[in-house]
């Protein structure tokens, strides 16, 4: 039984932790920042900060001013919009890694597998979405880039809820 | 019993909430000057994600070298699928730009999504496998627990592992 108690306290804790990050601070996709920040919010900044995932769409789309002020916009709508999908993703991971810790069996485990795949096809979806609407913002020399820019734009939602706001891909 | 265990959740879910990483809030102070352990001042700055690992675990040197390899091991395997991923999301990416129909564009994306997932995984297992390296005393710190996860959330998503 006290392994049951940890184990669930070791699930808050993580949920906790990552939802700590995942709740609209991420902003423009990037937001976490710094490990530190990511693991709750010191708020210290990188010496020598990376762009963000957004910053690196945008870079390689080469979208001008004003195609970055309405990319922008539409990341951080997202950003918000996405969260219980964020979250679902976040505590499917978690109730995957709680139940290999449970010493659950194979049979047991197989449901939160499938769990954690329908999440991330729900995070593709938004991704998708929103990767649609940016593609009609583009003009037509800047459309060949797009394809590349989506794959840089990979979990730029889920960014600020894992472990690397910093942390690049 | 529902009792205690909800009680333990909240308090570890308020404790990591409430100390905020490195315990201090938001402050503007290096969060080296801080033990993510106790939160306290003393801790030497982790310079990759490795060392933050090491330190909100607080591994000992035998066990660094164990759970370095447990997730290099990890890495390796993750490789030839975040490649595959990659290219799949160029594909996807391609669908979108030439406007194929939704099942094709489905399709593409949920076999994207399953490398992303297979990604995920790995780094699930290897949380595990580091949670087999230690002590009795490591394993009831919850909060260290928690973010050592969370560290290793997304590592297998990026070329190497370890970058800051």
């Amino acid at each position: 039984m006290l392994a049951k108690v940890l184990i669930t306290g070791f699930a808050m804790a993580a949920l906790a932790v990552a939802q700590g990050r995942g709740g609209g601070g991420g902003g423009m996709g990037g937001g976490g920042g710094s490990p530190e920040g990511d693991l709750g919010g010191s708020g210290h900044a990188h010496a020598t900060p990376k762009e963000s995932k957004a910053e690196q769409v945008a870079d390689r789309l080469k979208l001008n001013s004003e195609q970055k002020v309405t990319f922008n916009s539409l990341i951080e709508e997202t950003q918000k919009d996405a969260a219980p999908v964020i979250q679902q993703v976040q505590k499917s991971r978690n109730d995957l890694a709680n139940a290999m810790l449970n010493g659950k069996t194979e049979a047991e485990i197989a449901p939160l597998k499938q769990a954690l795949s329908d999440a991330q096809f729900q995070m593709m979806g938004v991704e998708v979405k929103t990767f649609q609407k940016i593609v009609a913002l583009l003009k037509p020399n800047q459309v060949s880039r797009a394809p590349e820019a989506f794959e840089l734009m990979a979990d730029i939602f889920l960014q600020p809820a894992r472990g690397r706001g910093g942390w690049g891909r | 019993m529902l009792k205690k265990l909800c009680m333990a959740g909240l308090l570890c879910a308020s404790l990591a909430l409430a100390q905020g990483g490195y315990g201090g809030g938001r402050s503007k102070q290096g969060a080296g000057d801080l033990d993510p352990t106790t939160g306290r001042g003393g801790g030497a700055r982790p310079s990759n994600r490795f060392d933050y690992i090491a330190q909100v675990l607080n591994l000992n040197k035998d066990q660094k070298r164990d759970v370095h390899t447990i997730l290099e091991d990890g890495a390796k395997e993750a490789a030839p699928i975040r490649d595959q991923m990659d290219k799949s999301r160029v594909v996807v990416g391609e669908a979108i730009v030439s406007k194929k129909g939704e099942d094709e564009l489905k399709q593409l994306a949920k076999s994207s999504s399953d490398l992303d997932a297979q990604l995920s995984e790995l780094e699930v297992q290897a949380f595990f496998k580091t949670v087999g390296t230690l002590d009795e005393t490591q394993k009831k710190n919850m909060q260290g627990l928690g973010r050592a996860l969370f560290l290793m959330n997304g590592m297998y998503h990026i070329k190497n592992w370890t970058e800051e």
